[in-house]
């Protein structure tokens, strides 16, 4: 089976502690896939190896074909492949309209020459970045676009997780893994965040999402891969995964852990 | 004449030494560097110059003077350098550092000019071992440097002070919730590294009979040399790297070119920051 | 507008134009040989500080060899004017090529450091590129110096007045800050500053981070050399005591006065240093005191400086581990 992602078998250690224990799933292309479960369970180790943040020690990641385990972060988003974090990682001393800009460094050509003589088509290059962000920060409707001449450091929590998204989705991304952007929002700006899931899969984009609201996942997700302890415990469908019992027994295991 | 170059360079060595170890003691607890620490080297200097050229007292009690003056320098440095500045990160403390270095050496400059002033020669009865001299002096200047070390020991080793340091160093924050006074313990760090500095201060004037104000730049400089050797945090590392250093550095002004003399410190400082950056015996820290 | 994202476009000419004129007037109101040379320092120190902003302001790089490099290109005009009879337009951007490639030499195997160990190992290839300099009597002359350096020429102008050296260091520096500007509002500029403000996130929009923080190096000491060619051909005198850790330090002091990562701040910085000891002769020599001291209240009380971005110096030390959960948690 292959998408446009293709996890294979990928572990990870660390010293002796094997954070990923051969996690093998894939994502279809045009889907919204969630990935869930427990802390710790390597949602966010796995991320960093897709991402090229770390290099699996074990195991292959193909994306649209391409084996990119162990590339460079840059080289992958290069790909196609971007991706938020699980905290907030703006440029607080960068202006809005300066992270749709940045964000979109792969799709823009100007170099150092070309920066300091300035041949007509860096200015039109510019201009069409610049048009691409304002275009991207529609989809946030009026919450970005007010404050285009702001640093990032001075917008509110909302507003720093919405400017990572579209940091990242300004570069017409083909695979956007989202690392729980809902985190510290309330059910109306998660409702939006599901909104615009919605709205850019429509546009073409696959979503790979960590989450921990259950609702935003369970509402959004046409997948879901679970993982605990590093190893894949299921895959499926939502509605199965909301009654598998090894997936219950994770959560609730940890809940009786913790009393 | 190669005998004469070692204990030559081990003489030498032994007082970088005492500078590195107050570079490992800053930064071992505080996890902080400071640009200022030739400068107090360079006090203790002069306090040991007023002592025994100016005042006529034996060296010891410039030993004392100058320790005292160092602690005293230190626990100012600490108050107004690192305390405001401890929770924002290495930069601004290392930069107010240098702008104290550069207040205390033109401050020296402008009292006392940037001549060279004598101290009196002591201890000049030499020893002869093979075809070298070993002067007594040499020998006293290491048993202080020895005797210095091994106090420093006993204090980190020995003491409930010595213990809550080595506690900061493992871990702050572990050793805050133990209770260990996290100012305390830097303040008296900070202190502690900076009388070591004034001490190796009077005893390099009294073995080059010299001391002036531009001798702090360098000399602290080198004692970083030593100090990275040894992996910033490890104080037998640090002696180690300075005991290197001066031998290399004989042997080079013997058999190369006298100078070059300075460059070995730098080239050490250099290659281990490229080739090893936690040093010898350091640990792994985040450096890249 | 506020005073640190100023930077000379079409459209603020009311503000820049009559600074322009006022010193492009200057020398023709005020004949006062002294001034005028302070003038020409102030100019040169505009262009290091500018430099040094480069990487340790926009990049966020803590380069504290840079006065190796402002000597390195001083003494290849030296060298080159002196020896070879190379005129001023030879010997100008030869400076920057021949500083520049020191500069990739250095950057290769250093530039993955960070912080305070980047901080020292330039100190260290600081305090080599001196000792070497001193001694590599041959090349150099040691600790004799260059004398002799023949003033600037073009088309048979010798440029020997201050005057003239106030006109011809007023152009470099127009042309400089017009082309920091531009760059720095280019897509290479916000790769500099976004490497700055998080690596990981800069990483994960397509930037190389490396070859960029290599870049910004090899530019600001680009910029060192050519200052380090107009000084040798102004004071008509080299030696290598002029380009130590000190000099550092004074580049260093006028940056963090005048503020980090941004375009007048630098400007601001070196002004107000080259002139604030002129203008306080009456302290005479407690100038150097004054001085430091003037870096230590800056760092405690506005550590922005007069015009830089607030934050760049602060690193708070509880730095959230590279892109999220490693497990056992990060080294400390």
């Amino acid at each position: 089976m292959s998408g446009i992602l293709d996890v294979r078998s990928v572990s990870m250690n660390f010293g002796g502690l094997a954070a990923l224990k051969e996690v093998a799933f894939s994502v279809p292309e045009g889907q919204i896939v969630g990935l869930i479960g427990p802390n710790g369970a390597g949602k966010t180790t796995l991320f960093n190896c897709l991402s090229g943040f770390l290099a699996p020690t074990a195991g292959d990641v193909l994306f649209r074909g391409t084996p990119v385990a162990g590339l460079a972060a840059h080289q992958i988003t290069a790909l196609g492949m971007t991706r938020t974090f699980q905290t907030s990682r703006v440029f607080k001393r960068m202006t809005v309209m300066e992270h749709m800009l940045v964000g979109a460094h792969l799709l823009q050509r100007t170099g150092f020459w070309a920066a300091a003589l300035r041949p007509g088509w860096v200015g039109r290059e510019e201009a069409e970045a610049r048009a691409r962000g304002r275009r991207t920060l529609e989809y946030f409707g009026e919450d970005l676009l007010p404050h285009l001449d702001d640093y990032a450091g001075t917008l509110s929590y909302a507003n720093k997780r919405r400017l990572e998204i579209a940091r990242a989705l300004v570069a017409e991304p083909k695979l956007l893994l989202l690392d729980e952007p809902t985190a510290g929002m309330n059910p109306h700006e998660s409702a939006e965040v599901v909104q615009l899931m919605r709205t850019i899969q429509k546009a073409g984009v696959t979503v790979l999402l960590i989450e921990h609201d259950m609702k935003v996942i369970m509402g959004v997700s046409d997948r879901i891969v679970v993982l605990d302890h590093g190893e894949k415990i299921a895959e499926g469908l939502p509605a199965e995964i909301r009654k598998n019992e090894d997936v219950i027994q994770a959560y609730m295991g940890r809940r009786h852990a913790s009393a | 004449m190669l005998l004469q170059q070692i204990v030559n360079g081990l003489t030498q060595g032994s007082l970088y030494a005492l500078v590195a170890i107050g570079f490992v003691i800053v930064f071992g607890t505080m996890n902080l560097v400071t640009f200022a620490h030739g400068e107090v080297y360079m006090i203790g200097a002069f306090v040991g110059y007023f002592v025994m050229s100016v005042w006529g007292l034996p060296w010891p009690v410039a030993m004392l003077l100058a320790m005292a003056a160092g602690w005293l320098l230190g626990v100012f440095t600490e108050k107004l350098a690192f305390r405001p500045m401890r929770t924002v990160g290495h930069m601004p403390p290392l930069l107010i550092t240098i702008g104290l270095s550069i207040i205390l050496k033109e401050a020296v400059m402008v009292t006392l000019g940037a001549e060279n002033r004598p101290v009196p020669s002591i201890y000049e009865q030499t020893i002869r071992v093979g075809d070298s001299q070993i002067s007594l002096l040499q020998v006293v200047i290491v048993g202080c440097v020895a005797l210095l070390i091994v106090g420093l020991q006993f204090l980190i080793q020995g003491t409930k002070i010595g213990r809550a340091m080595r506690a900061t160093a493992q871990d702050h924050e572990a050793a805050y919730a133990m209770g260990v006074n996290a100012d305390r313990v830097f303040n008296i760090a900070f202190a502690l590294a900076s009388l070591l500095g004034g001490a190796a201060g009077v005893l390099v004037g009294i073995y080059y009979n010299a001391v002036s104000a531009t001798m702090g730049g360098t000399a602290g400089l080198k004692g970083f040399a030593a100090c990275i050797f040894g992996g910033l945090t490890s104080i037998p590392g640090a002696i180690l790297g300075a005991l290197i250093i001066g031998v290399v550095e004989n042997l080079t002004v013997q058999y190369l070119a006298s100078g070059y003399r300075d460059i070995i410190a730098f080239l050490v400082m250099v290659v281990v920051l490229i080739v090893r950056p936690q040093g010898l015996l350091g640990n792994k820290m985040r450096v890249i | 507008m506020p005073l640190h994202s100023f930077a000379p476009r079409r459209d603020n000419l009311a503000i820049w134009l009559p600074i322009l004129a006022a010193l492009a007037a200057f020398p023709l109101v005020v004949k006062n040989e002294y001034i005028l040379n302070v003038g020409v320092l102030a100019g040169i120190y505009v262009i290091l500080t500018t430099g040094l902003n480069i990487t340790n302001g926009y990049t966020g790089l803590m380069s504290f060899g840079y006065a190796a490099f402002y000597g390195i290109g001083a003494y290849t005009a030296a060298i080159l004017s002196t020896r070879y009879g190379m005129p001023f337009w030879v010997t100008f951007p030869a400076a920057g090529v021949v500083a520049g490639l020191f500069g990739v030499t250095i950057a290769l195997p250093t530039l993955r450091l960070k912080g305070i160990f980047l901080a020292l190992v330039t100190i260290g290839f600081q305090e080599i590129v001196f000792l070497i300099t001193l001694n590599w009597t041959s090349l150099t002359r040691g600790p004799m110096g260059i004398p002799g350096i023949p003033p600037p020429s073009l088309g048979g102008y010798a440029f020997v007045s201050n005057r003239d050296y106030f006109y011809l260091i007023l152009v470099l520096n127009l042309l400089m800050v017009f082309l920091v500007a531009r760059l720095m509002g280019s897509r290479v500029g916000r790769t500099f500053i976004a490497i700055r403000e998080d690596e990981v996130a800069a990483q994960s929009v397509g930037i190389p981070i490396f070859p960029m923080k290599v870049l910004s190096f090899v530019i600001s000491t680009v910029m060192a050399g050519v200052a380090g060619a107009f000084f040798a051909h102004h004071a008509r005198f080299v030696s290598a005591d002029s380009f130590r850790l000190d000099e550092t330090f004074v580049i260093l002091t006028m940056l963090i006065v005048g503020g980090m990562g941004t375009l007048v701040g630098p400007i601001i910085g070196a002004i107000f240093l080259v002139i604030f000891p002129e203008a306080a002769r009456f302290l005479s020599h407690y100038r150097e005191i004054v001085y430091g001291a003037i870096l230590v209240l800056v760092i405690l009380f506005r550590p922005e400086g007069i015009a830089g971005i607030p934050g760049i110096i602060h690193s708070p030390t509880k730095k959230k581990s590279a892109a999220g959960a490693a497990p056992g948690g990060a080294a400390r």
